[in-house]
Parts: C-alpha cells; structure tokens; sequence
C-alpha cells in the first residue's frame, strides 16, 4: 500500500516535471528560432530536451500502466 | 508526507520559471555590457571557428599565428549597439595588419586599422570599435578577418604572430 502511495506521488512528480520541462523547452526553442544565440549562446537546448523526453516517456509508460 | 510532496512540486515549478529568466537576464545585463574572452582551444559561445586550422596552432593560452589571414566566427545580437573587440598579441615576423569586418556573403571583408594601439611588455593591445548594424550577419552570427602580413625586413622561415588574448564585448 505504502509503496503504491510513494509511485503515485513520484508519477505526480513526474507528471509535474514533464509538463515544466516540455513547455520550458518549446518557449525557449522559439525563442532561439527567432533570436538566434538568444538561447544556445548560454545553455544547450539539448539538456533540456532530454529531461523532456525522459520524464514524458515515464510518464506515458505509467499512464499505459495504469 | 503530502506537505514534502507539494514543496517538491512547486520546486520544480520554480525551477523552470526561474530558468527562462535567468536566459532573460544574461541576454540583457544590467550593466549593459556582454563581455566574453576567447579560449582557443575550444570553442566559445561568442568566439568560435577559428582557423583555417593549418595557419593556427592552439592551444589553451594563446593561439600561434603562422600564416595570415585568419578567421572567426562571432556572434552580433541585434539588441547591442556597438561591437569592441580587444586583441592583445605578440609579433614575431609577421604584423597585424587590421581586422576585418564581414560585408557581404562570401569573401567580402573591410579592413579596419585599430582605434586604439598600446604596448606593455612587449605586447600589443589593438582595439576596434564597430557598430554592429556594419557587421554582415547569417542568424546573427558574423565572420571576422585578421589580416596578418609579413613584417618588413624581417626573413624567417619560423615567423608567427602570438595571440595572447582577444575579449568581444558587445554594448547598447
């Protein structure tokens, strides 16, 4: 029981991070888009991209989990 | 329990609001000014390309000249006025003739004599001040000549020319 508590409240962590990660990214991509060097000239995107990617993967398998 | 989770939450939360500020903030400096120094022996956000790689030797502290001209890649964001770019170098048979300022597409430079010369230990500071609106730019990046010549009465088959340091700063 307690163990089922503890993966329902790091999905919801998850769930949490993927969202802020995932629009994070696209705000900031269309930004570098238009501004060139606006971004990229101080942080790698791709960072942030994988953190994205991760955390939304995890987040799918547990939704297919559920 | 519930109480950690929520700290947790808005953590990240913050975490993510904070980040685009801080891009915000280092694009628009307080002071105005973005200073950035070469590392020639890798790539820099704002200094970067430099070669062609058969002319240069680099290495972490400066950068050996051995053939001119040479070029780099610098970035010119469109919020800043004015380009500075600071070049402290030794000459050992062969001069620092200018910089040169991309003009168009290809190979299509203006040679600029320095505005400001000095000299200390036996190094040479150049400086160019340029208006970043006279840089050609492809998504805001911008190739720079260093037009290098023989220095006269000089006959050395080991001449070069010591870069020490080279700083861009871009102000409104």
């Amino acid at each position: 029981m307690k163990t089922y508590q503890l993966e329902e409240k790091l999905f919801h962590l998850n769930s949490t991070l993927f969202k802020s990660s995932a629009t994070v990214f696209a705000l900031l991509f269309i930004v570098e888009y238009f501004i060139p060097g606006f971004v990229s000239s101080w942080f790698n995107l791709l960072y942030l991209l994988i953190i994205a990617l991760i955390s939304g993967i995890l987040h799918v398998l547990n939704e297919l989990h559920d | 329990m519930k109480k950690i989770e929520k700290i947790f939450h808005y953590l990240i939360i913050a975490i993510f609001v904070v980040f685009p500020l801080y891009i915000l903030v280092r694009n628009f400096p307080l002071s105005g000014t973005i200073s950035q120094s070469a590392n020639f022996s890798e790539n820099s956000p704002f200094i970067f390309d430099i070669g062609p790689d058969p002319r240069v030797i680099k290495g972490p502290d400066a950068l050996v000249i051995l053939e001119g001209p040479i070029y780099f890649d610098t970035r010119v964001m469109p919020f800043f006025n004015e380009v500075r770019i600071s070049i402290t170098y030794q000459q050992r048979g062969l001069k620092l003739e200018g910089l040169g300022r991309q003009t168009g597409q290809g190979f299509s430079y203006e040679v600029l004599k320095p505005a400001l010369l000095s000299e200390e230990n036996g190094w040479i500071t150049a400086e160019w001040d340029i208006r970043s609106d006279n840089f050609y730019t492809e998504r805001n990046v911008t190739r720079v000549l260093l037009d290098i010549m023989d220095e006269a009465g000089i006959f050395s088959e080991r001449k070069h020319l010591i870069l020490k340091s080279m700083t861009i700063t871009q102000k409104k």
